[in-house]
């Protein structure tokens, strides 16, 4: 022990310790600044202090967390709940949006035939075999719907109802041949009937027959229900003209009718269930 | 008992799966909008779904599955009271017959009575709804429509016999 107090080291040690006071004592007695040594400590520990500053503060807001671990779930489950409500009410009113968009398109027509009694549907499935495009809807006799009503939406007619369950129809297109729809070209007035012909179905297209020949209707004249038979009320857009040709008897005179509805993208539709002048095909 | 059980989980699991299957197959073919609809031709599913589980799970389960996807058909298609569930059955019980029978088991016969199951489907609906019931035009109706969407059904045989026999072989866990 004496040994080492009289070692080399321990008297360096020593000095270097003296010599460090003296130093502290002088600079904070004359400048009242921080001692070269702490100043010089400091700056080398200084990354080493952030850092440790930084994982205590971690550590604290852990165990801080940890605390109010119930309180934080608590109001995550709030944040979710009001989430989900606030995600219903944009889909809420998306979808009143749509079925407002879809009302207004029918009231004009409401407004211009005031006879009309609509039951709005939705398209629930289609026939897939059929190429037809006829399709089954969400109204059947419960609602007011009968065999034969018309079946149309804002743009125009769309078929009539071929089959009638109490909860559900089914909907033959004007695409489908075994619908004749009594028609009236809008511009010159002649009349004729609208029907289905295997031969336009790939083009999505029917045919207006019984035109005389010196019939004046042209590429573009828009084809209207005639109201004839009582089973259409007049008036009702069905399609465009787009070729007139001869007809294969060479009497008369056959128009290509583009409906104005693609059924296939119809997701609703109105059915008229009762209008002035309604008649019907009876039970055929 | 413990293989037995398992062998008993697997195959419910392989019957709620080919159930999700349909149920989502029907809603595909029978979305309004059309599914994959090609030249005014759409496919339908549903039989050709039924031919890959008749020929996988034998007669009497492509029987119960093709009655079920008939009716499923037939619910919201109301000209055909009951045609779907007919055919379907048939089919089911059919193609189960067959690959017993007359084929060896392969996925080439398969898609083989996959395909002959879409045509007898629109041949006969094509009979009864155009041919019999329906207007003018029925041949050209055939070749136009029902031979193409036939064929172009038959080919979902192509993912649907992988997806039933992969089913079949991986849950059949005894």
């Amino acid at each position: 022990m004496k040994k080492f107090f009289t070692s080399r080291p321990f008297k360096a040690i020593v000095t270097v310790l003296c010599v460090l006071l003296m130093v502290s004592i002088v600079f904070a007695a004359v400048g009242r600044r921080v001692a070269p040594q702490s100043d010089f400590l400091g700056t080398l520990l200084s990354p080493f202090q952030t850092f440790g500053a930084s994982v205590t503060r971690q550590i604290d807001r852990m165990f801080t967390a940890i605390g109010r671990l119930d309180t934080l779930e608590d109001e995550n489950n709030r944040l979710r709940e009001e989430l989900r409500t606030y995600r219903q009410q944009l889909v809420d009113f998306d979808e009143y949006k749509r079925e407002n968009e879809f009302f207004r398109d029918y009231l004009e027509m409401k407004q211009q035939h005031s006879d009309f009694t609509f039951q709005p549907a939705i398209v629930t499935a289609r026939d897939g075999a059929d190429a037809c495009g006829s399709f089954s809807i969400d109204a059947g006799t419960r609602d007011g719907v009968a065999l034969h009503d018309p079946v149309i939406t804002a743009d125009g007619l769309v078929g009539y109802i071929s089959e009638v369950g109490s909860t559900m129809s089914t909907v033959v297109t004007v695409l489908d041949p075994t619908l004749r729809v009594g028609a009236v070209v809008s511009r010159t007035r002649e009349a004729g009937v609208v029907a289905g012909d295997t031969a336009l179905l790939g083009d999505g297209a029917c045919g207006l027959s019984y035109l005389a020949s010196s019939s004046a209707v042209t590429i573009g004249d828009t084809v209207l229900t005639s109201g004839a038979g009582g089973v259409f009320p007049a008036g009702l857009i069905i399609g465009t003209v787009t070729d007139v040709k001869k007809d294969p008897s060479n009497v008369s005179l056959y128009a290509v009718v583009r409906p104005v509805i693609d059924a296939r993208s119809l997701t609703q539709v109105m059915v008229i269930t009762a209008f002035e002048g309604q008649g019907g095909l009876g039970d055929e | 008992m413990s293989k037995k059980a398992d062998r008993k989980g697997g195959l419910v699991l392989q019957y709620v799966l080919l159930g999700v299957l349909a149920l989502f197959c029907w809603l595909l073919q029978s979305a309004p909008g059309g599914f994959a609809v090609i030249a005014g031709c759409s496919p339908v599913l549903l039989p050709v779904l039924t031919a890959a589980v008749g020929v996988y799970y034998e007669e009497r389960a492509g029987a119960v599955f093709g009655l079920l996807c008939g009716i499923l058909m037939d619910i919201y298609t109301v000209p055909s009271v009951g045609f779907h569930a007919v055919v379907l059955t048939a089919v089911g019980v059919v193609c189960g017959f067959a690959v017993k029978h007359f084929f060896t088991h392969s996925l080439w016969a398969a898609l083989v009575l996959c395909l002959g199951a879409a045509l007898t489907y629109f041949v006969l609906y094509w009979l009864l709804f155009k041919c019999i019931l329906g207007g003018g035009g029925a041949w050209f109706y055939l070749v136009r429509f029902s031979l193409p969407a036939a064929l172009y059904s038959g080919a979902f045989g192509l993912v649907f016999c992988p997806l039933v026999r992969w089913l079949h072989r991986r849950l059949s866990f005894a």
